[in-house]
C-alpha cells in the first residue's frame, strides 16, 4: 500500500478511536489551571494522544481565553481568531469548562492544588503571569508612572483593572520602558486615531480616554541596541504604517534633544558592514528586522524625503537605561537617585547612556545621563508568574521549577518531579512568546502528561481512594464539583460563557463595535446564569 | 498514471474507513482539475491529495485531515500554518509580500522555500509539488 494511504489509515483509526471511546469507561482525568493558550492547546494535545481523557479546564474568572482576551490588542481581531479553534476544542465531549473557579490557598471560595492532586490523575498549571516586575528605582511611585500590563488590561476590559482608569489628558509625552510587542502595543494604542480603534472591542472607557488624549510623543526606551530589542518585525512595520503617526529610530542619542546621530557614527550596529553579518539562513529573522531598523533610522536621520503630516510621534531610543523617576517642578538638575520617598506628579525620566557588553548580552551605564521630561511613564520590561500554596517557586527566576512540563520538587537542579503535577505555558517558560509558542509547549506538556501515565506513575500520584476522585462531571462527595458546591462556588460552564459572548457580540453590533465586552463579573455572573435562575 | 489511480483508490478507501466525506471532491465541482499535491507530515509519510485549484494550501490541509494549526484562520497574523516547500515549486510562485515573511521569521524549522500555507493557492502548474510540516514544534523546550 502506498505510504501515504497508510498514514491515512492511521488518522481514520486513531479518529474512530477517539470518538468511539469518549463515552467509554477507563477515563482518566486531567485538570487545567487556566483557560489561555497555554490552557487549550495542552488540551488539544491530551485530547488528540488519549481518546479516554476526561479534561476540565479552570479560570478565575468567568470568562475563558486569558491573554486572547485581555492581552492581544485590540486592533489585532485576526489573532483573536484563536478563539475559534479554542472553542472547537472546548466543545469536544471529552471537556469540561469552569470558569469563576480560583486556585489559591483552598480557603473562602477557592480551591487548593493539592485538592485538585487529590481528585485528578493530573494536574496542569496553565495560569500564565499576571505580575510584573517593577525597576525598584526611585520615584517609581509617582503619580504617571504605571505597568504597561495593568494598561494593556485596562483597555482590554479586564475586571481586574476596570477602576484604574488613566487620564491621558495632561501631558504630551509617554514614556514607554522596555521594548517588547507590549511596549509596542502601548505606543500604537497611544498614538492611532481614536477613530480607528472605535469599532474595537477596546474598553470604552479607554477609548474615552484616549478621545480626550493630549499625547503627542511617545517614546520607547530599551537599554540595549536595536539588533537585541524584543518587538517582533511584524509589529515594528505596522508601527511605521500607522496613518499620522511618525515613527522615529535613534541610536542612543538625547531624545529630548532629537538629536538623531549620523549615518557613519558609531551607530554601527544598523551600519551595512553590520547587516552583512547577518547573511546565514538562520540569520534571516534578525537581518530583516535590521534591514526595516537601518530603513526608518535612514529616514529618521535623513528627515524623510516626502513632507507628511504628523499628528503624533513614536521614538524608539537605543541605549537607554531608566535611573530613576523624578517629581514635576523639580529643577533639571535635581538627583533623583536620592533614595527618599519622592511624592508628587511624574515630571521626567532619569536616564543612563549605555554601551552594549562586548557578549552583546547586557547594556553597560557609560556615565553619561540626561533626562526627558514627561507625564507618563510605562513599564514593559515583562510579567510575572505569581507563586501558588502547594506548588515549589524559584523565586529567583520568578518561575516554577519544571523540566519538561513536569513540576519539580525543589528549584534544586537534582530535584525529582512532583507525581501528578505539571505546568505549561507561561507558567513554564516564563512570560515571553507569542500565542503559537504555546502548541509546542502544549504538545511537551502533554506529552510528559501521557508517558507518564503509560509508566503506571500518575496512579501513585493522586488520592489513593479511587472513589474520591473525580472532576466537574463527576456525582461522589469527593469530586471537584461536591467540593465547590459545598463551598459556595457557583462554576460557569462552557454554555454560560457562550451566553456572554452572545451578549457582548449583540451590545457590540447595536454600538457600531466588534463586540462589547462586559468588564464586571457580577455582570458576566448574571449574563452567564440567566438561562438557570 | 495507474501509480496515481493507485494512490488514489487507496487514499479513497483509507477515507471510507473512516467515513469521511468531503476530503476528495469530486472532479466536476471545481472548474478546473484538482491538481496532485503531497504533503509530508512531520514523521516524513506522505499523504498525497488531490488539491482544486484556488484552494488556499491550508484549506488543502484541513479538508485532508493534515494537522496544520492555521491559528488566526487565514489572515496573517500567526505563522502555524508554516510550510516548506520544494524549491522547484516554491520558485514558480510570487515571492512572498513583507507581511508574510514578517510572520514567517517567528515560524519554527524556517527554511528558505518556507511559506504560509494560507497564502499559496493551488494552480495548476503546482502539480506534483511537496509541501513538508516542518518538524520542531515539538522541540522548542528551553531548557
Amino acid at each position: 500500500m502506498a505510504p501515504g494511504a497508510s498514514s491515512m489509515l492511521v488518522r481514520a483509526a486513531r479518529r474512530a478511536l477517539a470518538s468511539s471511546a469518549a463515552t467509554g469507561g477507563g477515563a482518566w482525568r486531567v485538570c487545567i489551571v487556566g483557560s489561555g493558550p497555554a490552557g487549550f492547546y495542552t488540551a488539544d494535545a491530551l485530547l488528540k494522544g488519549s481518546p479516554d481523557v476526561r479534561v476540565d479546564i479552570l479560570d478565575r474568572l468567568p470568562v475563558p481565553f486569558g491573554l486572547v482576551r485581555y492581552g492581544v490588542a485590540p486592533d489585532h481581531p485576526e489573532v483573536k481568531n484563536v478563539t475559534e479553534r479554542f472553542t472547537g476544542i472546548a466543545r469536544d465531549a471529552r471537556v469540561r469548562f469552569a470558569g469563576n473557579v480560583r486556585v489559591a490557598d483552598g480557603a473562602g471560595l477557592t480551591v487548593s492544588v493539592d485538592e485538585l492532586r487529590a481528585r485528578y490523575d493530573a494536574v496542569v498549571l496553565a495560569c500564565g503571569a499576571d505580575g510584573d516586575r517593577a525597576l525598584r528605582l526611585p520615584g517609581e511611585g509617582l503619580r504617571g508612572v504605571s505597568s504597561a500590563r495593568e494598561f494593556v488590561a485596562w483597555y482590554s476590559g479586564h475586571p481586574d483593572c476596570a477602576r484604574a482608569g488613566w487620564d491621558l489628558s495632561r501631558h504630551d509625552t509617554a514614556i514607554v520602558i522596555g521594548q517588547g510587542n507590549v511596549a509596542l502595543d502601548v505606543a500604537r494604542v497611544l498614538t492611532k486615531r481614536p477613530a480607528e480603534l472605535a469599532s474595537t472591542d477596546i474598553a470604552s472607557e479607554a477609548l474615552a480616554a484616549l478621545e480626550r488624549s493630549a499625547i503627542r510623543r511617545v517614546i520607547v526606551t530599551g537599554r540595549r541596541g536595536p539588533l537585541q530589542a524584543a518587538f517582533t518585525t511584524k509589529e515594528l512595520r505596522e508601527l511605521s504604517k500607522l496613518d499620522g503617526v511618525r515613527l522615529s529610530v535613534l541610536l542612543g542619542c538625547n531624545a529630548d534633544a532629537g538629536s538623531h546621530g549620523t549615518a557613519d557614527d558609531e551607530g554601527g550596529a544598523l551600519s551595512e558592514r553590520a547587516l552583512a553579518a547577518l547573511s546565514g539562513e538562520a540569520d534571516r529573522p534578525r537581518r530583516r528586522q535590521a534591514e526595516l531598523l537601518r530603513k526608518l533610522w535612514l529616514e529618521s536621520v535623513g528627515g524623510g524625503g516626502v513632507a507628511r503630516q504628523f499628528e503624533r510621534e513614536i521614538v524608539l531610543a537605543f541605549h537607554m537605561q531608566p535611573v530613576g523617576f523624578e517629581p514635576a517642578g523639580v529643577d533639571a538638575g535635581a538627583r533623583a537617585g536620592n533614595g527618599g520617598e519622592v511624592a508628587g506628579e511624574l515630571g521626567a525620566v532619569r536616564f543612563e547612556r549605555t554601551q552594549l557588553s562586548p557578549d552583546g548580552r547586557s547594556a553597560v551605564g557609560t556615565g553619561e545621563y540626561e533626562r526627558t521630561p514627561c507625564g507618563y511613564a510605562f513599564r514593559s520590561i515583562g510579567y510575572l508568574p505569581s507563586a501558588l500554596p502547594g506548588v515549589p517557586f524559584d523565586a529567583r527566576r520568578s518561575l516554577v521549577p519544571s523540566a519538561h512540563g513536569r513540576v519539580l520538587g525543589s528549584a534544586d537542579a537534582a530535584a525529582m518531579p512532583l507525581p501528578g503535577l505539571y505546568c505549561s505555558g507561561w507558567y513554564k517558560r516564563g512570560p515571553s512568546g507569542v500565542v503559537l509558542s504555546n502548541i509546542g509547549d502544549g504538545a511537551e506538556t502533554a506529552a510528559a502528561i501521557l508517558a507518564d501515565r503509560a509508566a503506571g506513575t500518575l496512579g501513585a500520584r493522586a488520592g489513593t481512594d479511587g472513589a474520591a476522585r473525580g472532576g466537574l462531571d463527576a456525582e461522589g462527595d469527593g469530586s471537584l464539583r461536591a467540593l465547590l458546591a459545598g463551598r459556595g462556588v457557583r462554576p460557569v460552564d462552557f454554555a454560560g460563557w457562550e451566553r456572554i459572548d452572545r451578549h457582548e457580540r449583540e451590545a457590540g453590533a447595536a454600538s457600531g463595535k466588534r463586540l462589547r465586552k462586559v468588564v464586571a463579573v457580577e455582570d458576566m455572573l448574571r449574563l452567564a446564569r440567566e438561562a438557570d435562575d | 498514471m495507474s501509480l496515481v489511480r493507485a494512490l488514489l483508490t487507496a487514499g479513497r478507501s483509507a477515507l471510507a474507513e473512516r467515513g469521511g466525506v468531503a476530503a476528495i471532491r469530486p472532479f466536476s465541482r471545481a472548474l478546473a482539475q484538482p491538481v496532485r499535491i503531497t504533503f509530508v507530515d512531520k514523521d516524513g509519510s506522505e499523504v498525497p491529495v488531490d488539491a482544486p485549484v484556488g484552494k488556499s494550501l491550508l484549506e488543502v490541509a484541513h479538508e485532508n485531515d493534515i494537522e496544520l494549526e492555521g491559528a488566526c484562520d487565514g489572515s496573517l497574523a500567526c505563522s502555524t500554518c508554516h510550510l516548506i516547500l520544494d524549491e522547484v515549486s516554491f520558485k514558480k510562485l510570487k515571492a512572498p509580500e513583507d507581511e508574510e515573511l514578517d510572520m514567517l521569521d517567528l515560524a519554527f524549522d524556517l527554511r528558505k522555500t518556507s511559506r504560509l500555507g494560507c497564502q499559496v493557492k493551488v494552480s495548476p502548474e503546482l502539480a506534483g509539488m511537496r509541501c513538508q510540516l516542518p518538524a520542531g514544534t515539538n522541540d522548542m523546550q528551553q531548557q
